[in-house]
């Protein structure tokens, strides 16, 4: 079952998706183009597959996500971010086996796009059977374009996540951003302004039990994040490798002169030393772990930027130019660094959280 | 207090006072003169122009020219000439200073675009072999129409012409250029040479009036008979090929140059015949300084918003951000120190400005990339201008030479030639 799904990935990514890349590196790239990208990953059946069988997936299994979106990434890591808005969206409900506010994303709708991995401030008020939400929400992945979106507030009692209709009273999408990279996915700022959301909108539970499922959704996320740098890497080497075997220095080709040898080894053993660590730590979710979720995300993130850096350099100027591809892995790259938080941050949170566990190093 | 203590305690306070104030000492008072004067027209002309420039399509040249017109009122194109051919420097000035004396207008242009950089730096890149094969009649004859241009508010620019579509790090340097596929050749026939071939990534390649190319007369020879020429953009056969789509320094263009048949007299022979690798080397070395001030200046910047960021969102007490501050500041100042001290010989020596290039250029894309990291997702978005840098950076480690070949360099002047001894 898992190789088939990664084969259908692969042929996806290879018919489909490869001749747009550049199309969708755009500053803004043309709607129309990415719904056109979007209608190709439904017809593969991959949008919905995290959901149960009864809401149209096939089932919850943290590792063939990670898959999924790390061979997406080598061709395209901004479509790969895309579907991973998605699926991020749909994390707090699956996690939370919260199902109900999903059973409104039907095969007919577009991507759900996700405003709670980064920084925003919500403030969620409780008016009789309904909630009222308010706030900012600086990076909503997947705006302008989602037909919902998900966001997490908390009230003084509960907390909240919530399935917002991209098109429900009060919301102010801003300008779409212009990006360094994962151009391919689209992201805005909102304003939300006393927006209703129905209480079938949303999953509502406990303080603790949000805080648990917020975090876990969150980790989860940013270690697919991970998944996507990895992939992202790897799509560098394959063309930095394509090339140093068909082009020329002095009297040889590239790949045989061993200063060459020497960094592509060197970033083989980067992307997959970082590819292992989050497959490691989406195999550790998958048993009920948590481990080395966020490590996972900032090591494969910060490891991603110095391959696709050497990348380009096997290169020389070739590299430079948008046509030979290779720049548009660094860019991404780079963007997926800064992803949720900083990866400084991010190994920050790790020592502050656990340091007092036994056996957490 | 003893008399004594009270003078000792007057001249502690004077030389105390003067902390940070003789950064650039080394330089003549005219170069600090005119340094003031582009670091205001930065502020004044460049700046307002730097987003417009990045997001124009890679081709367009308007927006170029404009901003070099704009250049042309506070004599950038020509300043760094010997005055014998209408500059504002001298001979004496390179001798002394050596390209120490570049070093600060290209890191302030380059604080506010590399790009923008790069357009101006090319220029005198292109103006490097006529000036040090030493013929003043050529350069007088090839380089006062370029100044009198500028007078008259009309800048024309100079590009350098080394790479070829198979040759790019081969002639860079090293013992590559000896295996180097080149393509363009000029044959002599009566009263000049006639020259054939392709040229590619020529920065201001399109834009320029006039060409120093660098061919081979002898195929069998290759490298060894390698000879530059001066070409005008309204010789015969001349033309503009494709231009590059670059990930950044956009205000920079770069293209391709081909030559069919073109015929070039005698006249305007650079220096020797068999004289361009050396000519050509000379030039790198020298100019390789200046690349790291580009790749330095983009740093500084960085390194700017960085702080102000850090300021901006209450994180400047935070000792983890102190101390990641604090690094890419001691990574900023020691790759700057060891910049003004390659330039400051002339003629430069290899390893050295190999080192100064790649350590600074490596310097400026951790710093871009760090400030990046620190902003978290807003460093991605193009209004924080650091994005611009990072990609505009990365093209520094690549050109002159990228970065793993000047380190070849120095492996072969410190190891191979033992030019340099370890102590």
């Amino acid at each position: 079952m898992k190789f088939e799904i990664e084969e259908t990935v692969r042929r996806f990514a290879a018919k489909d998706l490869l001749p747009v890349i550049q199309q969708l590196d755009e500053y803004k790239p043309d709607i129309k183009l990415k719904e056109k990208v979007v209608s190709g990953i439904k017809n593969i059946g991959i949008i919905n597959m995290p959901l149960p069988e009864s809401l149209g997936g096939i089932e919850f299994d943290p590792a063939i996500l990670g898959r999924v979106l790390e061979i997406i990434a080598e061709t395209c890591a901004g479509t790969s971010f895309l579907l991973w808005a998605h699926y991020a969206a749909l994390l707090p409900f699956i996690l939370s086996k919260k199902y109900d506010p999903l059973k409104k994303i039907g095969d007919g709708q577009n991507l759900t796009g996700t405003g709670y991995v980064s920084e925003h401030s919500l403030k969620i008020t409780k008016r009789g059977d309904a909630f009222e939400v308010s706030g900012t929400i600086n990076f909503l992945w997947g705006m302008p374009g989602a037909s919902f979106f998900v966001i997490a507030a908390k009230t003084s009692e509960n907390g909240i996540f919530a399935l917002i209709p991209s098109n429900a009273p009060g919301i102010n999408v801003k300008e779409e951003h212009s990006k360094i990279g994962l151009r391919g996915c689209q992201s805005s700022s909102v304003v939300l302004n006393g927006v209703a959301v129905k209480s079938q909108d949303a999953a509502v539970m406990p303080i603790a039990e949000y805080e648990k499922v917020f975090n876990l959704s969150k980790g989860y996320a940013l270690c697919l994040v991970g998944a996507i740098a990895a992939g992202n890497a790897r799509g560098s080497i394959i063309r930095a490798v394509k090339y140093a075997r068909e082009r020329y220095q002095g009297c040889d080709i590239i790949i045989n002169h061993t200063l060459i040898q020497g960094m592509v080894g060197d970033m083989l053993a980067r992307a997959k030393a970082a590819g292992a660590l989050v497959g490691d730590a989406l195999q550790n979710f998958q048993e009920g772990g948590t481990n080395n979720l966020y490590l996972a995300k900032a090591n494969a993130t910060r490891e991603g930027e110095k391959v696709c850096l050497d990348s380009m350099q096997v290169f020389g100027g070739y590299g430079y130019m948008r046509e030979y591809g290779v720049e548009k892995h660094l860019r991404d790259s780079k963007m997926l660094c800064t992803i949720g938080e900083s990866n400084m941050r991010i190994l920050q949170r790790i020592v502050r959280e656990n340091k007092d566990k036994e056996g957490w190093i | 207090m003893s008399l004594q203590k009270k003078i000792a305690g007057f001249i502690f306070d004077f030389i105390d006072k003067r902390r940070g104030m003789n950064e650039y000492v080394a330089l003549p008072k005219k170069v600090k003169k005119s340094f003031l004067e582009v670091r205001e027209w930065v502020k004044q002309e460049a700046q307002p122009m730097v987003d417009k420039i990045d997001a124009a399509p890679h081709d367009e040249v308007n927006l170029k020219w404009e901003i070099l017109k704009k250049g042309a009122k506070i004599n950038l194109l020509t300043m760094m000439l010997p005055g014998i051919y209408g500059g504002k420097s001298s001979m004496l000035d390179l001798l002394r200073y050596g390209s120490l004396t570049f070093l600060p207008f290209v890191e302030e242009l380059s604080a506010c675009s590399p790009g923008i950089a790069t357009l101006f730096g090319a220029h005198y890149l292109g103006i490097m072999p006529i000036q040090f094969c030493m013929d003043v009649l050529l350069g007088r004859r090839l380089l006062k129409p370029i100044v009198e241009a500028e007078r008259a508010g009309n800048p024309k620019l100079v590009a350098f012409a080394i790479t070829e579509p198979g040759a790019g790090s081969d002639v860079e340097d090293t013992e590559g250029g000896e295996k180097a596929h080149l393509g363009t050749f000029a044959k002599k026939v009566s009263g000049g040479y006639v020259l054939n071939g392709r040229k590619q990534f020529i920065s201001d390649g399109n834009m320029a009036s006039l060409v120093t190319v660098f061919a081979c007369l002898d195929r069998e020879k290759g490298i060894h008979s390698w000879t530059c020429f001066a070409v005008t953009s309204d010789m015969k056969g001349f033309s503009v090929g494709r231009v590059e789509d670059k990930m950044g320094q956009r205000a920079s263009p770069a293209a391709e140059l081909i030559f069919e048949d073109v015929f070039i007299p005698d006249k305007n022979l650079v220096g020797r015949e068999n004289d361009g690798w050396r000519l050509n080397t000379l030039t790198l070395d020298t100019s390789r300084g200046p690349v790291g001030g580009i790749a330095i200046g983009a740093a500084k910047a960085a390194l700017k918003q960085a702080i102000e960021f850090a300021e901006e969102k209450g994180l400047i007490n935070d000792r983890s951000i102190q101390l990641e501050l604090a690094d890419m500041i001691g990574r900023f100042e020691s790759a700057r120190s060891l910049l003004w001290r390659s330039c400051g010989t002339f003629p430069p020596l290899e390893y050295l400005s190999a080192i100064a290039k790649f350590t600074a250029s490596d310097t400026a894309m951790d710093i871009c990339s760090r400030t990046i990291d620190l902003m978290g997702e807003e460093g991605g978005l193009r209004r924080r201008t650091v994005e611009r840098l990072y990609r505009d950076v990365k093209l520094t480690q690549i050109y002159e030479g990228t970065n793993q070949i000047n380190r070849l360099a120095v492996a072969e002047d410190y190891i191979i030639k033992k030019k340099r001894e370890i102590l």
